[in-house]
């Protein structure tokens, strides 16, 4: 019939479809790695030839290392408290109907509304202040930082969490309290297992925010303290050369690596 | 968002909280409610103040309880259109990410193989790892004139000289896309996996098309997912900062970057702040309205 | 030509080396760490490399680092004023900020005493809150292959035989202005805001001048021949050449517009007399000469001598120095803002 054929080509087109979309989104990915080895000076098509300096450039340039650590560090702190913090309320969220829940619900929510320039200045003046009032230091502080970056990973917890919780059924966690397991004993071994692609979903997704954060940053860095992305922006700043490009291949492998292994552990593919 | 999810459902996945452990959603969410007041709502707060101050251009600016910084923007044309050029991009790119992003995360969740299915989500989701910063620049490889759109463009003989594709408005846009559907695609999957393959399987079974079943069946369930996605990449875009700069050039404007060159190029405090509170307001406002609707047209049975 | 010294300045500038870095030592005993905040990339690798390491470091003290965007290091010393204490000990500025962080009050005066290689910079630079490092000029640059008939001066900018081929740095909108000023006024120091915002005018229709975001953007485009007239820094120019872009030099017959990169230290930093050395350190005239050499900025430093090819090449000429322009601060503090809504409103659209 006519139609049988008419149907596969349509479904042909929207194959075609998804996979454009998948190259689009890779596109810029693919195009970087492979610029990481030209060996112009200054980026531009076509290549003159292909070289590995710029990975040795790269890596002898410290603030790029320095900067790689740093922003790993801030990344993994801030997505473990955003867990401690975020979990909780998650839960709360999630399963809970309660007076003044969607407020609660929005504030937690707010930092992602907010454009990272603006808290990012907003927080610098509050720990400035702080540091006036108080005599703590928080600005250009590790830990000035790391808060400053849960306030961006909190949210994600909470959303990927509370979005994982909609498909929990109450039903099997009220069986579990009937035949007599106490409410922790049911918390571990009936909820948490399944809300574990949740948590690690919501802690990936903050370690990405903190992670590849940079107007947030930009006040709240100092003396010896660089991350990732600004390093990288203050070397746009001066040269355009694959440098950065290859900066950015060094970026995509490590976590690339990084999430192919705890794919092993997580199923990660199960999580998003 | 999840609220809508909690207004849909039939059977309420919430519990009403018996008396005696009414407490416990509090103490639950308290940390973080602290946490997230001190850290993100005084500082704002206090910015909120700095925007009624008055500019200073030596000092920068100077205590005042006064309204012109608004003022100043609702009678220049100029930063309205800057608004108003935010907000058609976020629009734009909204709604391509919407078209995208179902089109991919429908193929990734009814992939047969396994295997395919969890590797394309991270090949999907590795971009995000990269930031916003590495990934534009990606962009402007190919954009730019000697980039490598043009040289396959000159290569093929389809452009003459070097078509200018960096600086524009349509560039900007297809940042932002190419920026922001993983985000989308993500979002429309983790709903996808609460879809229940067998309710398709039983309309292809009575005989719908592929397409009526996707339409009839699996795109109300995804509502809330979608409604969800496309508020995420609005607030994404119109926060947008690093794309907007890099792809966008010296006269493209959009609003983040224009509060940033107001306090950082002219030192005008105040007038970014205020700037920055019409911007964050307008969001908000747009945001609610939608969840509104959106609400209001799920209780209607829409979703049927 | 500009910086021949005799052999008994080649003496006298031994000795004081020697005994500064005998002075040093005694200080060394201190040592400490020293603060700085300077910007990231090249910029600061090479004052490591040829300065903080050899004078500063080795004389026992620890230099700890706060490399972030210049908007960022600005804004760090005016908010932190009423702080206790200052993040830093010195700040690396150019001139135009530390004018304004001047008039703010946030800067610790410095002389002589404190600095004893100043009375070796020159005069023009100096104010008394910051110590001059290198400089150069704007000026323009095109390029020679395909302009037989380069600009000469500013107001040949205006000349609409270059229609389309100017390429104008948007970072440094102030200067375009300067530029009108000087074609109009000859001078920078009654700069009158309307008459500027005429001539601009003029500009754009004579000669419809490009705009990019940056100097990267310009060294593409001339690299690309997209444009063959740049106005940029004497500086960035040979770095463009030595970049392999084809573009050559041309000092405007009004004179060029300076730009002074310097030191600064805020008020109540941790190690005040830490950051005094480090400032007289950075004035290293042998330290400094190397460096010039790959930064292709001038060195305030007099006692800096550069081989004859290199000063040929980066240093300007006695009457060059002598027409040299210093930046109107005070009226760009005034007219800042509103000059560059205007620029971005009227000029660019």
């Amino acid at each position: 019939m006519t139609g049988v054929g008419h149907i596969k080509f349509l479904r042909r087109i929207y194959v075609v479809f998804v996979w454009l979309v998948i190259l689009f989104v890779l596109l810029p990915l693919a195009t970087t790695i492979w610029v990481a080895f030209f060996s112009n000076k200054i980026l531009s098509f076509p290549p003159e030839g292909y070289t590995a300096a710029w990975f040795v450039q790269a890596w002898n340039l410290v603030d790029f290392r320095n900067g790689f650590i740093l922003s790993l560090e801030v990344a993994v702190s801030a997505s473990v408290l955003a867990l401690c913090l975020g979990v909780p309320a998650a839960l709360a969220i999630g399963r809970y109907q309660f007076r003044g829940r969607e407020l609660i619900n929005t504030v937690l929510m707010s930092p992602l509304m907010i454009p990272a320039i603006v808290s990012g200045s907003a927080i610098y003046l509050f720990y400035i202040d702080v540091q006036i009032l108080s005599d703590i230091q928080l600005a250009a502080t590790f830990y000035g930082l790391t808060l400053a970056h849960t306030l961006i990973a909190i949210p994600w917890v909470l959303r990927l969490l509370v979005a994982s919780l909609a498909g929990l059924n109450p039903a099997i966690e009220e069986a579990s309290l009937s035949l007599g397991a106490s409410r922790l004993v049911t918390f571990f071994r009936i909820t948490l297992p399944v809300i574990r692609p949740g948590i690690t979903a919501g802690a990936l997704f903050g370690f990405i925010a903190s992670f590849g954060d940079l107007e947030k940053s930009l006040l709240l860095v100092g003396p010896g303290r660089i991350t990732l992305p600004i390093a990288m922006i203050n070397y746009l700043e001066y040269r355009t050369d694959p440098t950065i490009m290859a900066v950015a291949t060094i970026q995509i492998l490590v976590i690339a690596t990084a999430l192919f292994i705890s794919d092993r552990y997580v199923r990660l593919g199960r999580t998003f | 968002m999840e609220n809508s999810q909690g207004s849909i459902s039939l059977n309420a996945r919430r519990r009403v909280t018996k008396r005696g452990r009414r407490a416990v959603p509090y103490k639950l969410t308290a940390p973080a409610f602290v946490f997230v007041t001190l850290l993100l709502v005084i500082p704002l707060l206090m910015m909120l103040r700095l925007s009624l101050y008055r500019y200073d251009p030596v000092q920068m600016y100077v205590q005042a309880l006064t309204f012109e910084n608004y003022v100043r923007f609702f009678r220049d044309e100029f930063y309205q259109q800057v608004l108003w050029t935010t907000l058609w991009i976020s629009a734009v790119t909204t709604m391509l990410c919407l078209v995208g992003g179902l089109a991919v995360a429908y193929y990734v969740a009814r992939t047969r193989s396994a295997v395919m299915q969890r590797y394309l989500i991270l090949a999907i989701v590795l971009p995000l790892f990269m930031g916003n910063v590495a990934r534009t620049a990606g962009w402007i490889i190919i954009l730019d004139n000697k980039g490598l759109l043009n040289f396959l463009l000159q290569k093929f003989d389809l452009a003459s000289g070097a078509v200018r594709l960096l600086y524009t408005s349509g560039a900007v846009i297809t940042g932002l896309t190419s920026v922001l559907l993983p985000f989308m695609i993500v979002t429309l999957n983790s709903v996808m996996h609460n879809i229940d393959i067998s309710l398709e399987e039983a309309s292809l079974n009575l005989g719908a098309s592929g397409l009526t079943t996707f339409r009839r069946i699996v795109l109300p369930l995804l509502m809330p997912g979608i409604f969800a996605g496309c508020v995420l990449c609005f607030i994404l875009s119109m926060n947008a900062y690093a794309t907007p700069i890099l792809i966008g050039g010296p006269k493209f404007y959009m609003m983040a970057p224009t509060i940033y060159s107001q306090m950082s190029a002219t030192m005008n405090w105040p007038f970014g702040a205020a700037l920055a509170f019409i911007l964050i307001s307008l969001t908000m406002v747009l945001t609610v309205v939608s969840a509104v609707i959106f609400n209001r047209s799920a209780r209607a049975g829409v979703v049927r | 030509m500009g910086y021949q010294i005799s052999r008994r300045g080649l003496l006298a500038g031994t000795i004081g080396a020697v005994a500064t870095m005998a002075a040093t030592r005694g200080v060394r005993a201190e040592g400490g760490q020293i603060v700085v905040a300077d910007w990231g990339g090249d910029w600061n690798d090479r004052a490591v490399q040829f300065l903080e390491a050899p004078y500063v470091e080795k004389a026992g003290y620890t230099v700890v680092r706060d490399l972030d965007g210049f908007d960022q290091r600005r804004t760090k010393i005016i908010a932190s004023r009423r702080l206790p204490r200052a993040p830093m000990d010195v700040a690396h500025m150019d001139d135009a900020t530390a004018f304004e962080l001047n008039a703010l009050d946030a800067l610790d005066k410095i002389d002589e005493t404190a600095v004893p290689r100043l009375k070796d910079v020159i005069p023009l630079l100096r104010t008394p809150t910051f110590v001059p490092w290198q400089y150069s000029a704007w000026i323009i640059g095109y390029n020679p292959s395909k302009l037989k008939d380069g600009p000469k001066s500013f107001g040949d900018l205006w000349d609409p035989k270059y229609k389309g081929i100017i390429g104008l740095s948007n970072e440094h909108w102030f200067h375009h202005m300067e530029c009108a000023a000087l074609k109009i006024g000859k001078s920078l120091d009654n700069m009158d805001a309307e008459a500027v915002k005429a001539s601009m005018m003029e500009w754009k229709k004579a000669a419809s001048p490009r705009i990019y975001p940056n100097h990267l953007q310009i060294e593409q485009a001339l690299k690309n021949e997209e444009i063959l007239i740049a106005p940029e820094y004497k500086a960035r120019i040979l770095q463009f050449a030595s970049d392999g872009v084809n573009v050559v030099s041309s000092y405007p017959a009004e004179g060029g517009i300076t730009i002074i990169f310097g030191l600064v230290m805020p008020k109540k930093g941790p190690n005040p007399d830490g950051g005094k050395f480090y400032c007289n350190a950075l004035l290293d005239p042998d330290g400094l000469a190397a460096l010039v050499q790959k930064s292709f900025y001038s060195p305030a430093n007099t006692k800096s001598v550069l081989p004859e090819a290199a000063a040929k090449q980066i240093a300007f000429t006695p009457n060059e120095q002598k027409a040299l322009h210093n930046r109107p601060h005070a009226f760009w503090l005034k007219n800042r803002s509103d000059l560059l809504d205007w620029w971005n409103k009227e000029f660019k659209s």
